[in-house]
Order: structure tokens, then C-alpha cells, then sequence
């Protein structure tokens, strides 16, 4: 369905005898993403996956995953979704194997060779081929997240919802993860939650943060980046720089300058309230009277950790 | 990769979703798995054991009286088993997580609720009744001086398999009212063994309680399963209507509660 979106919620909203754990949540996820959701342990963000796949119930507010209403059409929707739990929990006294299997034969019936096919390309691609007829109860937490990665997968869902996908996965297993992600785009929406913000700059196409329940950031991840904290510019000085920062600061479209000096070089990060302006003549400015070398020059890019803390510790709001 | 063009899609959807999967998975626990056969021999042994032992001390035991103590037994103790077994398919699962993620799947709430009845369900009935019961009616026909007539034998387990799935669901459905498993056990084996305690405050309770269904009870010599066994006159049967009753109004409550359940 080009155009429309994948999943909307509209008001979205959860509470437990009076404390609210998510409210008021309007989404959008588009086909074919990565839809990192962020924030801090108790932000709301497994709740939101829960109400999505008809764990809980909302208490106000309402979802659409591929058009269909997540009260009423639960098992259509949960027909076209993968889902990886924080902490995947499985029968014990299966073996990775027959976990896939089972897992399979809640989407398909047959025919049995090739669901055996699938299964077996499913345990390679998550590294379990060779433990995969040992029972669950002796795999580590990474091998259960891997299986997890494998059984959320392994119906070539429209939709896969992972929470916290890389706990529990050391390094490489973080990295087979992401790059898993990515090739799934091609294939499938990916909603996903986790506390690597690396992992979300990496890979994401959307971002959303949660905090106490409530939807403060969202958007295109290169909008989070770029406009959080406003336009900077940040430039990077050799020599005397008073002069140039006597004459920027006066410029009326300058709101600040604040500047830093390591070793022998002057970093400016210059605070415009025209970007447009700023573009034109900003350098230009530093340049005029001479005396300064121009090291770098650029827009500041944000880390999404820096984003992340000033959205999260300053309370401050950010809306597509 | 076979691409899902290439597979066959399960389409069951409504209540049904996910049930013939469920019960294929839940059969085999019991019956995949060394369950059935451990149950069927622990409670042979035990019941079966203790009737040949009566059997083979004392030839003059009749008929009557052995197939009374079978069915005691057969009744009374392994509801022990079915509520204590019974009590780890819901509030277990919820535990563990692993409700939460199979539900996750496209499986209706009643399609797991009943996969396990049904299963648990058969799986009590062959461990439970039906591979003590046959032995017993060897043990008696070898043993014992015989008499038991084969059809009135079965109509008598059937009977008491009714007695065992009544325990069955009332655990059941009190996993889906209660996520601490004391009182899923606590509850159906107080029930289970504090009947005659109850009957002696409220004598009417012998009417619709199970007791009478496998135990003897006042000046009674037989329960209803033994008289119907042994080609006697049951008495009142009114226990036993009340039981089929009750596994259906326990079911549904269970259902109804737990489509309710947030995991």
C-alpha cells in the first residue's frame, strides 16, 4: 500500500490504577523504515509495542497497523508481524529447531521441505545452525536473543517489532544485528526500540523519543540531528581571533558565539537565527580583516547522545 | 529462501487462530515428551499396586469391595496430579513469559486457553484413567474373582475422567483469575480434599459437590463410579450433572477472563 502509512496511533494512551505509562501517542511509521524509539527505562516504549500486538489494552486512544484496527482485528494484524520480546522468553523444553518450527506453523502449513528449508537458512543466519537441536535450557542470553532475532523473522513478516534487539549480544552479535535491520528495509518496516543510540544514528530513517510516557521528539533522524539545538555553524580558527568575533558577534542575524581553544586552535560554535543569511555571508565575515586561518567550517552535527540528553534532562520539546 | 509465495498460509483466524498449532504443541508436551508415560506408570503403580496387594493377601476380597478402592483411589489421588500439573498451563506460562510471546503470534486468547484444556484434558485421560483403569480390570479379572462387566466398566471411566476434568478446569480457570500460583493450587486441592469437612456445616453441599462421584460418603457403600462399575444402583447422580455443568461454566469463565488478561 504506497502512500499510506503502516502503522498510525492516534492518542495512544496507557494507564495502570491511575499512573499513566504512555499518553496521548500519535505515530506515524511509513512502509519500507527503521523506526528507532528511544528513551530512558520506563519511557513507555514496550508499551507501546504491547498495545501495538494486543498484549494490553489501551485505555484511551486507538491504532491502525496496515489499516487494521488493533482492538478488533488482533490476530489479522499479529498474522503480518514479527515481534522480538525485551528478554525472549521460550519453552524450555524445545530445541531451537523445533522453536522455529513451531513458530513457522502459526503462518504456514507446508510444504514440510520447504519450511524445513527455511528454518535451516534462519539458523544460519543467526549463527545457531550448530546448536540448533540442543534444548533451550542451556543456551546463554545471546544465543536466546539470537533465536529470538530468528523466530521474529522467520515469516517474512510486514512488520517486525524488536525490543531492544541487541541486549544481551556482544559486539559482533551487535553488528550481525544491525546489518540484519538494514537488509530487512528492502523487505519490511522495522520498529524497533533500544538504549544504543549508535545503533539508531547507524541505521534509522525516523526516531522517536519517549519520556514519562510522552512523545517529546520525533521525526526524520537528520531533522533530530540538524535542528535541536537550533542553527549552528561551527568553525574551526588558527591565529588572533578577536577581531573576527568582535565583528560576527555584531552581525544581526548572530545570536551567540560561544568559542573553546585546544592546542592552538579556536572552535567557534556561532548561533544564527538565519540560516539563509548565515550561509551567505558568515564566512565571508570571519575572513574580512585577515589575521585568522579557517580550519573547518560547516553546520554542526549533532550526536544523537547530545540530542538525546537535551531533550531527556532539559524537558525541552521537538516536533516534526 | 522459499519465499512465502511458495508456502502454504495457515488461515484460521477469529477464535480459532492458532488452535490447531496450540494443541499440536501441547499434545506433544504431554505426549511427546516422557509425561504421559511417567504419569500413567507412577499411578498404576500406586493405585494398581496397592489393589493387587489387597488382592493377592486376601482371596476372599470381593469384586464389589476392590473396585470401591480402586475408584477411591483412582479419584482421590491423582487430582492431586491433575491440579498441580494444571496449575503451570496458565499462571506458568504468564510467568515465564512465554504467553506473552506466543500470543504475540496469530493466536486467539480462547484458541489458548482451550489447546490446553483439550490437551490436558486427554492427556489425564490416558495417564491418568485409562491405563490404571484397564490394569485394574486385568488385576480383578486375573486376581480378584472377576465379575466386572467390560461396557459398564467403561461408562465408569468415562465417569471418572469427568471427575478428574472437573478438577481440571476449575484450576484452569483460577490460573486465569490469578497470577500467584498458591492459590491455584491452594484452592481446587482444599476443595478437593475438604469436602467432607464442608458437608458436615452444609449437608446439601453433597448434592453438587464431587465427592460421592468416586468416594463413598455417609451410610453409602459405593460412590456412583463403583455402583455403576460393579452393575449396582447409583445413587443420587445429581453430583455428577452438576460436575458436567461445571466444567463448562468453569471453561468459560476461564476464557471470558482471560481474553481480559494483560501480559
Amino acid at each position: 500500500m504506497a502512500g499510506s502509512p503502516i502503522l498510525e496511533t492516534h492518542g495512544l494512551s496507557k494507564s495502570y490504577d491511575g499512573t499513566v505509562a504512555l499518553k496521548n501517542l500519535d505515530l506515524t511509521v511509513q512502509h519500507n523504515s527503521i523506526f528507532g524509539f528511544l528513551g530512558p527505562n520506563g519511557a513507555g516504549k514496550t508499551t507501546t509495542m504491547k498495545l501495538l500486538l494486543g498484549l494490553i489494552h489501551p485505555t484511551a486512544g486507538g491504532a491502525q497497523v496496515f489499516g487494521l484496527d488493533i482492538g478488533r482485528d488482533s490476530v489479522e494484524i499479529r498474522s503480518r508481524i514479527g515481534y522480538l520480546p525485551q528478554d525472549p522468553r521460550f519453552y524450555e523444553h524445545m530445541t531451537a529447531r523445533e522453536t522455529l518450527a513451531y513458530t513457522l506453523r502459526f503462518f504456514f502449513s507446508g510444504p514440510s521441505a520447504l519450511l524445513d528449508e527455511r528454518i535451516e537458512e534462519t539458523l544460519e543466519l543467526v549463527r545457531l545452525a550448530d546448536k540448533a537441536d540442543r534444548p533451550l535450557k542451556g543456551f546463554s542470553g545471546g544465543e536466546r536473543q539470537r533465536l529470538g532475532i530468528a523466530q521474529a523473522q522467520i515469516n517474512y513478516p510486514d512488520l517486525i517489532i524488536l525490543d531492544e534487539p541487541a541486549a544481551s549480544l556482544d559486539p559482533l552479535g551487535r553488528h550481525d544485528v544491525l546489518e540484519v535491520m538494514s537488509r530487512l528495509r528492502k523487505h519490511t518496516t522495522v520498529f524497533y526500540s533500544t538504549h544504543i543510540l549508535d545503533d539508531v544514528q547507524q541505521i534509522s530513517d525516523t526516531v522517536a523519543i519517549l519520556n514519562h510516557g510522552e512523545l517529546v521528539a520525533y521525526g526524520p533522524i537528520e531533522t533530530l540531528l540538524a535542528g535541536s539545538g537550533g542553527v549552528v555553524f561551527s568553525i574551526g580558527l588558527k591565529g588572533d581571533t578577536r577581531g573576527a568575533q568582535a565583528r560576527v558577534a555584531k552581525l544581526p542575524w548572530v545570536d551567540d558565539i560561544q568559542t573553546s581553544e585546544k592546542a592552538d586552535l579556536t572552535r567557534w560554535l556561532v548561533s544564527v537565527n538565519n540560516e539563509a543569511a548565515a550561509e551567505a555571508e558568515l564566512l565571508p565575515a570571519v575572513l574580512q580583516g585577515g589575521g585568522v586561518i579557517v580550519v573547518d567550517y560547516g553546520r554542526k552535527r549533532y550526536e544523537l547522545e547530545e540530542v538525546f540528553m537535551n531533550i531527556i534532562e532539559g524537558g525541552s520539546h521537538a516536533s516534526q | 529462501m522459499p519465499a512465502n509465495k511458495d508456502l502454504t498460509p495457515v488461515y484460521s483466524r477469529g477464535w480459532r487462530g492458532g488452535l490447531g498449532n496450540m494443541l499440536r504443541g501441547e499434545l506433544d508436551r504431554w505426549f511427546g515428551t516422557r509425561t504421559w508415560w511417567t504419569q500413567a506408570l507412577m499411578w498404576t503403580l500406586i493405585i494398581d499396586g496397592f489393589a493387587l496387594a489387597i488382592l493377592l493377601q486376601d482371596d476372599t476380597t470381593g469384586t464389589p469391595d476392590i473396585a470401591t478402592l480402586f475408584v477411591l483411589f483412582a479419584g482421590m489421588f491423582p487430582s492431586i496430579a491433575v491440579v498441580i500439573r494444571a496449575q503451570d498451563a496458565i499462571v506458568g506460562e504468564k510467568e515465564k513469559g512465554t504467553a506473552a510471546w506466543v500470543l504475540s503470534k496469530p493466536v486467539s486468547r480462547i484458541a489458548f486457553v482451550l489447546s490446553k484444556a483439550i490437551a490436558y484434558a486427554l492427556g489425564i485421560l490416558v495417564s491418568l484413567v485409562l491405563i490404571p483403569s484397564m490394569i485394574a480390570f486385568l488385576e480383578v479379572q486375573v486376581f480378584g474373582k472377576g465379575g466386572l462387566e467390560p461396557g459398564r466398566f467403561a461408562l465408569g471411566m468415562a465417569m471418572l475422567w469427568v471427575y478428574q476434568c472437573f478438577y481440571l478446569m476449575f484450576t484452569l480457570m483460577l490460573g486465569t483469575f490469578f497470577s500467584a500460583r498458591p492459590a491455584v493450587i491452594g484452592i481446587p486441592l482444599a476443595l478437593a480434599f475438604g469436602q467432607q469437612l464442608l458437608f458436615s456445616l452444609l449437608p446439601s453441599a453433597v448434592k453438587v459437590l464431587p465427592w460421592t462421584i468416586a468416594i463413598p460418603f455417609g451410610t453409602s457403600e459405593y460412590s456412583i463410579i463403583s455402583a455403576i462399575m460393579i452393575g449396582r444402583t447409583p445413587g443420587d447422580m445429581t453430583p455428577l450433572y452438576v460436575a458436567c455443568v461445571a466444567i463448562a461454566v468453569f471453561l468459560g469463565l476461564g476464557l471470558w477472563r482471560f481474553e481480559r488478561e494483560e501480559l
